[in-house]
């Protein structure tokens, strides 16, 4: 095949061929089976906004008096230093509440207890075993000897999705996550961002459980938890960021979609540059001489470089502030999108850009601070610099920068 | 005029439901073919589908998206048809080529061949994404929508899966140079 085609439009010739009718004889069989199945009554909670307050509390009431069946069906299950069974208790079956939901949830829960089978109730098109923490154990590695579960209600989740809090005890550890499910899931669900709220997705013990994240083809790892929210893929993105989840109670869930605009943000940058198209050059050389060109230029209220040790490594550590409304230049590329690893791409207000043209993107800046740490990346890796930028606004930057100093700590470098 | 017969299948009428199953039958059925790369498969998940939005129609709340809540639907029927496939069969049966259905004429055999080959390697998950963005048009979002997934994750499936179409077709390449070279 000829390499100069391009893949998206041979992608599409592609899905052109194959059928495009339904046979005549399917929808009749459709029909028939129609006439053999009843319609379901509805009895998902999404549909409580629409609802009355009378009626939500005597939902709510309802459900609660089911979950405290259904905690107190599990919790008389696979008892503690028991031999936990692959199926589902008989005892949590017989006495399950009538909900669907709640028979889903006793089996799974009885599954992590045993050690074996959860992967089954899972909605694995959208949820991976592996992306599930802490399935079967804690992260000491202890297993689950109970579980418990209540619905979480009072917040309208995306999709029309429904929340659950499941407990899992492992003596004296106890593991909390958020469990959904859906009206088109074929399973549970778990969201590793937890959708954005003030919820954490995983707690143990009440602490969030940092997840592991690897970027740059694996030469940089690191450990964030909530309320650090874990934005792109390992491959797709760049930058490579995440978002620091608003602080306070009754934060609105967001998809990732973007509804959301004020997030602050911690990102990685491979070879970050100030000036210049999207090509990455030859300069800066390394990461001092990328604080000095960031510290040298007059337009940029940057701090002098600190010398720091961050996670096992030499970096250097600075602020930039540049004043709202002030205008700068980024780069970009031929068609003036802004190029991602420009350091003050991270402050452009992209909703203000006002000039684009010769691999550059003029406007003007947000007003965010944004502290730097740059890093010399280590012999025989594909970039030169690595840097992790913070940004916030000022009224929010301190707390972005100490509820980063966790994230940037577990920065491990590892060798090409 | 497809809000009137949401209402009317909510309340249980079954015309109304077959008239919106036969005005929205032919997309599901070419979505799930791309899906599934299979006749049979696709025709199974779309009947399935269409059965499964009956007995769920009454959670539908807004009448005006029973196309999107439709191929949410039909998308989880494929993911299952493709699973029920894994487990009793490891045989892949080729596409086959079926002038009637109308082939891009851009594509040569071998063209057609290797993207076959490259596609049924991808997870019916990567297909998903492919088909409702390259073969719908929809913009990712309302991928991310139908689908009932995180926007963050149609567009780590769909880099993944045009990367992996890649390095299959580039392995196909080589694969069929070094045979050259060899006779």
């Amino acid at each position: 095949m000829s390499a100069s085609k391009d893949l998206d439009r041979l992608i599409q010739s592609f899905l052109a061929e194959g059928p495009l009718e339904l046979p005549n004889p399917s929808y009749d069989a459709v029909r028939e089976r129609m006439e053999e199945t009843r319609q379901r009554a509805v009895i998902g909670p999404w549909r409580t906004s629409r609802m009355g307050k009378t009626m939500q509390y005597g939902l709510a009431a309802a459900a609660v008096i089911v979950a405290i069946i259904g905690l107190r069906t599990l919790t008389a299950g696979p008892t503690p230093g028991g031999s936990p069974s692959a199926e589902p208790s008989a005892s949590a079956t017989a006495s399950a509440p009538s909900s669907a939901f709640d028979d889903v949830l006793n089996g799974f829960l009885a599954a992590r207890v045993a050690g074996a089978g959860a992967e089954e109730y899972l909605d694995l098109a959208n949820t991976a075993a592996d992306d599930f923490p802490l399935l079967y154990a804690t992260t000491s590695g202890a297993p689950y000897d109970r579980a418990e579960f209540e619905p979480l209600l009072g917040v309208e989740w995306p999709y029309g999705w429904t929340a659950f809090k499941v407990r899992l005890f492992a003596g004296d550890i106890v593991v909390e996550q958020l469990v959904f499910s859906g009206p088109d899931s074929s399973g549970l669900n778990y969201q590793r961002d937890g959708f954005g709220t003030e919820i954490p997705p995983t707690t143990e013990n009440g602490q969030p459980v940092a997840m592991s994240y690897t970027y740059f083809d694996g030469s940089l790892t690191l450990q964030a938890a909530h309320p650090w929210v874990f934005s792109g893929t390992n491959t797709y993105a760049n930058p490579f960021w995440m978002r620091l989840i608003p602080e306070g109670p009754g934060v609105l869930p967001t998809t990732d979609a973007g509804e959301r605009q004020d997030w602050d943000r911690l990102v990685l940058m491979a070879d970050p540059v100030l000036v210049g198209d999207c090509q990455p050059g030859p300069d800066p050389a390394d990461a001092a001489a990328l604080a000095e060109s960031i510290r040298s230029n007059p337009d940029l209220g940057a701090s002098a470089p600190v010398a720091v040790r961050v996670g096992g490594a030499e970096a250097l550590m600075m602020d930039v502030v540049i004043a709202a409304g002030t205008t700068i230049t980024v780069p970009a590329n031929a068609q003036g999108d802004l190029c991602w690893d420009g350091v003050l791409s991270l402050v452009f207000d992209r909703n203000a850009a006002m000039y684009t043209g010769n691999g550059v993107l003029t406007g003007q800046a947000t007003g965010d601070w944004m502290r730097l740490y740059l890093f010399d990346a280590p012999e025989g890796s594909s970039m030169r610099i690595q840097a992790i930028a913070i940004v916030a606004p000022e009224s929010r930057f301190e707390r972005a920068v100490e509820a980063a100093a966790p994230v940037v700590d577990s920065v491990e470098f590892h060798a090409p | 005029m497809h809000a009137d017969l949401v209402n009317r299948a909510q309340r249980g009428d079954r015309e109304a439901f077959d008239e919106l199953a036969r005005s929205a039958g032919d997309t599901c059925m070419a979505i799930a073919f791309r899906i599934l790369r299979d006749f049979d498969l696709a025709d199974d998940a779309v009947q399935t589908a269409l059965l499964t939005a009956w007995t769920q129609i009454r959670a539908l709340r807004d009448a005006d998206r029973f196309e999107p809540w439709l191929h949410r639907i039909l998308t989880n029927a494929c993911y299952a048809e493709a699973r029920q496939r894994r487990r009793w069969t490891e045989a892949i049966r080729l596409l086959p080529g079926d002038p009637a259905h109308g082939f891009d004429n851009t594509l040569t055999v071998d063209d057609r061949d290797q993207l076959e080959r490259a596609f049924r390697r991808l997870t019916v998950e990567q297909r998903a994404v492919l088909v409702y963005h390259h073969y719908l048009g929809l913009p990712l979002p309302e991928v991310a929508d139908r689908i009932g997934i995180p926007l963050g994750t149609v567009k780590s499936r769909l880099h993944h899966a045009k990367r992996a179409l890649q390095a299959s077709l580039e392995a196909d390449a080589r694969a069929s140079n070094s045979q050259e070279q060899s006779a």
